[in-house]
């Protein structure tokens, strides 16, 4: 698994590799000794093919809710000084 | 290098939307000298991706849940965090995108955790919005650009700009007064719609753009009709951008005004 995340992170990195060709994207792939299925889904840029094969999902990520005037923070506005916080170290 | 012993702090840190692409150092080095790692990111493999960088990620996921007001969840998401940091941890929450953008916990976390004295920031990322700059080819300096949460835009009047651009994020459930579900569909689109023509045309073409989360993928890119929008496939990852459909109105008082300035004072 380690490998596999170690590649992506290097295709999402790289210059060359990030917008290449397929020719250049399969040979990271081949440098990269993972498994032929996900190297094959890479390959192919599938990203749903990729999630199957690890066992991973998109995740529900929406951070926020439609703030109405009802909320504790539809008023908010940061004010300088309003909060003393100490910077971290 | 040493890490200097805890005594509580909180760092809110975004790391992008690509993975791979968009981690700052600094976001990397808040998150590697943490003592516990909080993840609200887009992708399982995002998740694995921060789990290559610490031994202890703690995924914010299992906090949503179908059904439940996700501001309850927002409100978790910052329990969890400032537990850590009362027990005298660093701890590192890490956003997808920018952690200040659209993003209720980490805000809050920050605000909460000052006001019990901790040591608390927030480290910009690159967020959704600065990839639709990038890959549809905007700049917001050219006409204006005004940005709504989609829902909260059908809630009330606005007063919107058709010669700037209109980007709606959270798109995929607009019109969720509950904010219990993981979306909506045509018929609270048809009324989204509904609001839009009242400054837009039917035929106006709009976009409908989605950033890359992964290094695979290419954004989506998918332009349509105005009228087309409640029979879109969409996801809560998609945005709707509305270009301009009017001129920009001269204002001939201001701009005598400004002339007449020009006239009475020296050239610089």
């Amino acid at each position: 698994m380690s490998h596999i995340v170690e590649l992506l992170e290097k295709l999402g990195s790289d210059a060359t590799l990030r917008h290449g060709s397929a020719e250049e994207l399969a040979q990271a792939v081949a440098k990269a000794q993972i498994d032929a299925a996900v190297g094959a889904a890479i390959i192919a840029r599938s990203t749903t093919t990729l999630h199957t094969l690890l066992r991973q999902e998109p995740l529900f990520h929406v951070q926020m809710a439609p703030l109405g005037e009802e909320s504790e923070n539809y008023d908010f506005i940061p004010k300088e000084g309003a909060v003393p916080g100490r910077e971290l170290k | 290098m040493s890490t200097p012993p805890s005594t509580g702090s909180l760092a809110c840190v975004g790391i992008g939307i690509t993975l791979g692409s968009h981690i700052s150092p600094l976001a990397r080095s808040y998150i590697e000298q943490a003592d516990v790692v909080f993840a609200g990111v887009a992708d399982g493999v995002v998740e694995l991706w921060l789990q290559r960088m610490h031994p202890d990620v703690r995924s914010l996921q299992p906090l949503y849940a179908h059904g439940k007001e996700r501001g309850q969840t927002y409100r978790e998401m910052v329990d969890v965090m400032l537990a850590e940091v009362r027990a005298g941890k660093r701890v590192c929450g890490v956003f997808y995108g920018h952690p200040g953008v659209f993003a209720q916990a980490p805000h809050k976390a920050i605000e909460q955790a000052r006001l019990e004295g901790f040591p608390a920031r927030m480290e910009p990322g690159i967020s959704s919005e600065d990839c639709l700059y990038a890959d549809v080819g905007i700049d917001p300096g050219t006409r204006g650009c005004q940005h709504y949460e989609a829902t909260q835009f059908m809630m009330y009047r606005r007063n919107i700009d058709p010669s700037a651009w209109l980007i709606l994020w959270q798109i995929g459930l607009a019109g969720d007064l509950t904010t219990r579900r993981f979306a909506t569909g045509s018929a609270y689109r048809e009324v989204l719609l509904d609001v839009l023509a009242r400054d837009y045309p039917l035929d106006h073409e709009v976009i409908v753009y989605r950033a890359a989360a992964l290094p695979i993928e290419s954004p989506r890119i998918e332009r349509m009709p105005l009228s087309q929008l409640p029979q879109a496939d969409l996801t809560m990852s998609d945005t709707l951008a509305i270009p301009p459909a009017r001129r920009m109105e001269i204002d001939q008082e201001v701009r005598a005004r400004l002339a007449q300035l020009d006239e009475s004072l020296p050239t610089v």
